[in-house]
């Protein structure tokens, strides 16, 4: 081997000792760093038995948690509402606030003072409410809702969906909660009148709730990140059917949901920030095979720190049992501005307006669209199902992070060539100091 | 592409076996016209002139277009296969895999199969019927929707393909014996790729044409009959190959056969140390590019956004950069010879274009088109180093070992990325690859270890060290003087 076949060898070396020595470099996150591990404590119905009784917790059909989330300085309130449109209201406070919920005026339709509080007032505060599902007649295929004639699309409003607590699959601890809501019925109103209907004959519409205040990765596709800040919802939508008649009911439905996100800031404090759609593009998809984009709606950022997110991934199921291959499309459309002004943006309908009161139009108020559907996936009769998990809270988004396997095996990979030609480069010096004496002694 | 002897460079070696007796009708031309047989006299149908032989050229090229043509119809079309036959990736890559699998076998059987059982021109032509019958099944299975159809289709058109290409060769060698060979075998080559290239920039827009009148599985089924007009096109040209022979034979009062190829399976012991690395070599670097290919188009829609056509455009970069970089990196090497360097750099460089494409989301052209050029450069230097380890007369066996053993390699391999594409993503995938290219440079290295050690670097000579090692090793155990042995001892 000649002197030139050496250096070549050696400085393959010495690149894949760089390569694996940034992979380390980089792969220094601070996960080992434990931060001040939070404590759950719920209460359901908070303060219903004054108007409802002692037994009012246990009440299946109504549905308000208070998720608390003690840290060392302060507490992250996570608040869900079903009653009315399903919401999520989050707030930070001091460590010795409590809420108050006056449940006479929250049940009252259109009261403008606001009738959940915090005592003290919280220091921050952030909401989402899902307020109305869109059915749309897709005849063209075109998928997006935005492309679809608007006498096709009919809206729906959330707040007559009837929901159930299925406390018997719902368990919760200090580190690690899950509920399940179901509703199988809607209330249709006709002028004065109001009659429930099913939603189909195995139609319903289920949110579960879950959280865990360790970090790690969900055993439910999209496996998204947990962490203590943040709760991941899963929504199953299984053969609703919202129309009144057979012959409402669209040949070529795509379904799509509205949420109203509303952050606790004064627009006047803000100047020009308003809430934004992120998309962002990962190299990994380990955790989601082909899908290599994270969407998220990100707040301004108040107090230096305090901001909000809801994140998902492009993706939804459309069987019962989550799989790759029943895998379709999320569309994600532009923010709108919101207020409660405007009748069709329904922010009456949920408890941000209890909260907020009728000062919710001088915040940050905003309304998302999102809508479900490939092309020539076969509409949403196809399967009539749809799955999709998205997840939200304080701080930033959780950044998905290569995982150890990838760095193992690039390492290994790696290192087998490297160590081959540390042999290599070894035996063929000793080779070469052993041969010159050798010569010398044969007279050659 | 696995089967074809990817190399546009030195191939006198290839035409293998040593057999003197293989016909060669460029050559030799012991028979005078004076035999009157065979119609014609014009030059076009005379078998010596170079005209007639060119024609002939033209249809051994296209003999093998089908079977190029619709190896990769699969890859072109996997985001509709996966809709229209609601598959997984797993289950998609159990299509190259049904391929690969009869020809673990068949490089040792097809030879034998054209030499001793049917001869060349009925071989031919049994296999391209092997070849029609094959896309036929398979695209009977996307008509009727059922999968399991569709995997006895490749199945049945994977018997054909590999043998196919054997029988290209030994038609080669047959006609174009001598200098034109090299040439020959590149343009072989470089028409395969063609035949891959354009199947990848076609099937897509076809598809979306089909599309408008038929849905679903139906749709899928018909582009692939449709396709397998180019196999009824080998087909034709290996019957007008037949008739050329034939005639040619009878003129020219050849008698003879020869695929070029003489398989002895015993000779296996006989290989040394240096084949075995090479083959590790060679397997480990294939299974890292061909399911790649298979499974490109998703990844490059998914993570670069490229359309379906694009996606498509990008995949097929890899082959039309090697029709255009093979024949001159072919010429490369017989310039310089220094082979493992070139095997070394190669692999180097296809670890990071698999790098670029996995962990940047840099311009998909960029990383495919090193891809390319690496794997052309691959391909030129390693199957020569073949013919330099292995005695001409188990050159046969050699390769048909090096080429069942990439067939398995290829077979196992491409359902394992499928079922990583499942259940681990894309990233995973490229950091299987590299993993596989990291093996097959760790052989490489070895190789030219063990060669420096064993054979004085014989496989990383010029050409004129080689030439002065060969006439050395021949020459120089004759010119020692006993009078020398006198001087040493005072």
């Amino acid at each position: 081997m000649s002197s030139l076949q050496l250096l070549l060898l050696g400085a393959t070396l010495g690149l894949f000792g760089l390569i694996v020595s940034t992979e380390g470099m980089s792969n220094g996150r601070d996960d080992m760093k434990i931060e001040e591990v939070r404590k759950f404590t719920t209460v359901i119905n908070p303060g219903c038995q004054v108007r409802f009784g002692v037994n009012c917790s246990a009440l299946t059909n109504m549905t308000l948690l208070h998720i608390k989330s003690e840290g060392k300085t302060d507490c992250y309130h996570f608040l869900w509402s079903f009653i009315g449109a399903p919401t999520l209201l989050m707030a930070r406070t001091s460590l010795n606030s409590t809420l108050n919920v006056n449940w006479d005026e929250m049940l009252e339709e259109n009261v403008p003072t606001p009738s959940i509080t915090f005592n003290p007032p919280a220091l921050y505060s952030f909401g989402w409410s899902l307020v109305k599902i869109w059915i749309a007649d897709d005849i063209n295929d075109v998928v997006q809702l935005n492309q679809i004639n608007q006498s096709m699309i009919t809206g729906y409003q959330t707040k007559n969906f009837i929901w159930e607590r299925f406390d018997n699959i719902s368990y919760q601890n200090s580190t690690h909660l899950s509920y399940t809501l179901t509703a199988k019925k809607y209330i249709h109103y006709f002028n004065e009148s109001k009659q429930v209907f099913d939603l189909g004959p195995d139609g319903y519409f289920k949110f579960t709730i879950r959280m865990k205040s360790s970090n790690g990765y969900s055993d439910v596709l999209p496996y998204m990140l947990y962490s203590e800040n943040s709760t991941q919802v899963d929504i199953a939508f299984n053969d609703v059917q919202l129309n009144l008649t057979e012959t409402d009911y669209p040949g070529h439905p795509r379904i799509g949901f509205k949420y109203l996100v509303v952050q606790g800031a004064h627009l006047k404090d803000l100047k020009n920030e308003r809430m934004r759609l992120e998309r962002t593009k990962t190299l990994d998809d380990e955790h989601t095979p082909g899908v290599f984009e994270t969407l998220s709606v990100r707040t301004p950022i108040l107090n230096k720190t305090d901001q909000s997110f809801i994140q998902w991934k492009p993706i939804c199921y459309t069987g019962e049992v989550r799989d790759v291959i029943d895998s379709v499309d999320v569309w994600s459309y532009p923010l709108q501005n919101a207020s409660s002004v405007n009748g069709d943006d329904n922010v009456q309908d949920s408890i941000l307006y209890s909260y907020y009161g009728a000062d919710v139009d001088s915040m940050l108020l905003e309304a998302v669209n999102i809508s479900f559907g490939t092309q020539q996936d076969g509409f949403y009769n196809k399967t009539k199902h749809i799955s999709w998990t998205y997840s939200t809270g304080f701080g930033e988004p959780p950044q998905d992070f290569v995982s150890t396997l990838v760095f193992i095996i690039i390492g290994i990979g790696l290192g087998i060539p490297a160590l081959i030609i540390i042999l290599s480069i070894t035996y063929v010096l000793v080779k070469r100091l052993k041969q010159p004496r050798d010569d010398l002694l044969l007279g050659r | 592409m696995a089967r074809i002897l990817d190399d546009g460079g030195d191939t006198d070696v290839l035409t293998g076996g040593g057999s003197t007796d293989t016909r060669d009708y460029g050559e030799s031309s012991v028979e005078t016209r004076s035999g009157g047989q065979g119609g014609c006299w014009f030059s076009c149908c005379d078998p010596r002139s170079s005209l007639h032989r060119f024609i002939v050229l033209l249809f051994m090229c296209f003999l093998g277009f089908g079977s190029y043509f619709c190896y990769d119809n699969p890859g072109a079309l996997q985001d509709n296969f996966m809709k229209d036959m609601d598959i997984t990736t797993a289950q998609f890559t159990y299509l190259y895999s049904f391929y690969s699998w009869p020809n673990v076998v068949l490089c040792f059987v097809g030879g034998f199969l054209l030499d001793s059982v049917f001869g060349i021109r009925l071989g031919t032509v049994i296999f391209c019927i092997f070849l029609v019958i094959g896309q036929i099944v398979f695209a009977l299975g996307g008509i009727f929707d059922m999968f399991w159809l569709m995997l006895l289709g490749r199945f049945i058109f994977g018997i054909g393909g590999e043998s196919l290409a054997v029988a290209q060769n030994a038609y080669a060698v047959s006609w174009f014996k001598g200098k034109e060979l090299n040439m020959v075998f590149g343009l072989q080559l470089s028409f395969a790729r063609v035949g891959s290239t354009v199947n990848f920039n076609l099937m897509e827009p076809l598809y979306k044409w089909m599309n408008t009148s038929y849905k679903g599985h139906t749709c899928t089924g018909i582009v692939l009959m449709i396709a397998g007009a180019t196999c009824i096109l080998s087909l034709f040209c290996a019957a007008a190959l037949a008739i050329f022979d034939f005639r040619a034979e009878k003129i020219l009062k050849k008698q003879t056969l020869g695929s070029g190829e003489k398989i002895r399976l015993s000779d296996v012991r006989y290989f040394p140390v240096s084949f075995w690395l090479m083959c590790g070599s060679c397997v480990a670097y294939y299974v890292a590019i061909f399911p790649f290919i298979g499974l490109g188009k998703v990844f490059f829609i998914r993570k670069f956004d490229f359309t379906p056509e694009g996606a498509n455009a990008v995949n097929s970069i890899l082959y039309i950069v090697s029709a255009v970089a093979s024949p001159l990196f072919g010429l490369l090497v017989d310039r310089t010879g220094r082979n493992v360097f070139y095997v070394f750099i190669s692999i180097l460089v296809t670890i990071g274009a698999h790098g670029i494409l996995a962990f940047t989301f840099l311009n998909p052209y960029v990383g495919m088109c090193i891809m390319g050029l690496s794997y052309s450069m691959l391909a030129s230097a390693l199957w020569p180093m073949v013919a330099l380890v292995i005695p001409e007369h188990q050159l046969g066996t050699a390769y048909g070992i090096m080429q069942a053993v990439q067939n398995f390699g290829l077979a196992v391999i491409t359902s394992v990325a499928g079922e990583i594409v499942d259940t681990g993503g894309y990233l995973l995938l490229e950091v299987f690859f590299i993993a596989w290219l990291c093996l097959s440079l760790a052989c490489t290295v070895l190789l030219w270890l063990h060669d420096s050690s064993h054979s004085a670097g014989l496989l990383n000579m010029s050409i004129d060290d080689r030439d002065r090692w060969e006439h050395d090793k021949i020459y120089l155990p004759l010119t020692t003087l006993p009078s020398d042995d006198y001087f040493t001892d005072l």
